[in-house]
């Protein structure tokens, strides 16, 4: 019952926010994020029906949809990346150094560790298949957030809160994974609770963050160097005039 | 075990991260002539007034607490060692918040430039990290051993914060005023110009 309600509070909150997405045309700024809220939404609404009805064969279906859920996971990525340093030049050539960086030495690290195995020792494995991959995400994740904690940049509401929800769903997950895979069935249950309720936290950081379009502000003062330099220059030439003058005064016989 | 530990550092951290990225003010874009003088005067205040290495000599070498050692009052000792302690305390406060000042200046500015070198910036930006937790370690070990804890330690803070002064003083350099090399070499002792 707890499930069933879960899941439909899930489709009802992904409605919503692609609604507002729709309504507000936020689509047309995040469009990688409203890909991946239609992605999701389609897939929980045709996967409600097995997994009410046939159960028996809802986990293969289940992971088939975390990797669809995992992939437009890197898209909204690639948007917070995008976006968050749109305005700041020198930033966005220093989070792409560090973020390209960190992207060859993971996919080093999975083409290593996967490419060895055949297909169907990889399968077994979905669960700490999807907790690699979702290790990447929040690496990648952590190396943005890095970026903007030491640029102190404003992203504004819309992103702010696509990163936390992402963020928060994602360190979840990873700690739920590791936590089943080494604990084994005994942490089916704290999993089982773990895995929907923080997907419906970050769901409603969504619906409130992407209400209404609430971009990042412009930066407050880029042109306004030149303006001060021009003034800082006319206030030393004026001083410098005072003394000019107090000089010749001196000067004169 | 090691997995295990890697992969809950990573989920943790990740949910750290966040939280001090969503708590963190933003700034905004300095540059302005007022920010760029006091940027200025930071700089000059740490390079002048708190890193000189005979500054850090005097508040961390041991020459003083010897010659108030040697009085053999331990009244005077304790007294001595809690104001040393407190001067320490002081010194490294002071290192820390300017410290950040210029960091947060650095970072308004460079943010904006499409031309800055990305090896320079991380060199920086490791610099400011590992001085602010150099600072902080500092602080602690004062706190709890008092100011003749890590006397090496506080020295090479000092010049780690030395050589990040340096770095930034470039970008402030057009802010300082050229002195006429000319003018003292060619000048008469009475003032008056040698050269035509």
């Amino acid at each position: 019952m707890a499930a069933s309600l879960l899941w439909i509070a899930g489709i009802v909150l992904e409605s919503v926010i692609l609604f507002r997405l729709l309504k507000c045309r936020l689509f047309a700024h995040y469009p990688f994020f409203f890909a991946y809220m239609a992605v999701v939404c389609s897939l929980s609404i045709a996967l409600w029906p097995i997994y009410q009805f046939h159960y028996v064969s809802y986990p293969k279906f289940f992971w088939a949809k975390q990797f669809l859920n995992l992939l437009a996971g890197f898209g909204v990525l690639f948007e917070i990346v995008r976006k968050s340093f749109q305005r700041y030049p020198g930033a966005r050539n220093f989070a792409t150094t560090v973020l390209a960086a960190m992207f060859a030495i993971l996919c080093g690290y999975f083409a290593f560790r996967l490419l060895p195995l055949p297909l169907a020792v990889a399968n077994e494995g979905l669960s700490s298949l999807e907790r690699d991959f979702r290790t990447v995400q929040a690496l990648t994740l952590c190396g943005v957030l890095v970026v903007i904690s030491y640029y102190r940049i404003d992203v504004g509401r819309n992103l702010r809160g696509i990163m936390t929800g992402l963020g928060l769903y994602v360190g979840s997950t990873i700690l739920s994974n590791v936590l089943r895979i080494h604990l084994g069935p005994t942490f089916d249950r704290g999993w089982n609770a773990i895995q929907p309720y923080s997907y419906l936290a970050s769901l409603l950081i969504w619906t409130f963050a992407l209400w209404s379009y609430a971009p990042a502000p412009a930066p407050e003062k880029p042109e306004e160097i030149d303006n001060d330099y021009e003034a800082f220059a006319g206030r030393t030439e004026a001083v410098l005039g005072t003394m000019r003058t107090a000089v010749s005064k001196v000067n004169r016989p | 075990m090691m997995q295990l530990v890697i992969f809950l550092a990573v989920g943790t951290g990740l949910l750290v991260l966040l939280l001090v990225a969503i708590r963190r003010q933003p700034s905004h874009a300095a540059g302005s002539a007022g920010e760029l003088v006091t940027a200025k005067r930071t700089l000059e205040s740490l390079q002048l007034g708190l890193l000189p290495a005979d500054l850090v000599e005097q508040v961390f070498g041991r020459q003083d607490f010897a010659y108030i050692s040697s009085i053999g009052s331990n009244e005077l000792t304790d007294l001595f060692m809690s104001e040393r302690k407190r001067l320490a305390l002081m010194w490294i406060g002071q290192i820390r918040k300017q410290v950040r000042a210029l960091k947060d200046f650095h970072v308004s500015r460079s943010r904006m430039f499409t031309h800055m070198s990305r090896w320079r910036e991380f060199s920086i930006a490791l610099d400011f990290a590992g001085l602010e937790i150099r600072c902080r370690v500092l602080q602690l070990l004062m706190r709890w051993r008092g100011p003749y804890a890590a006397p090496n330690f506080a020295r090479r803070t000092a010049t780690t914060a030395g050589r990040l002064c340096s770095v930034l003083d470039q970008s402030l350099a057009f802010l300082t005023p050229g002195t006429p090399a000319r003018l003292g070499s060619e000048s008469g002792a009475d003032g008056t110009t040698l050269i035509g």
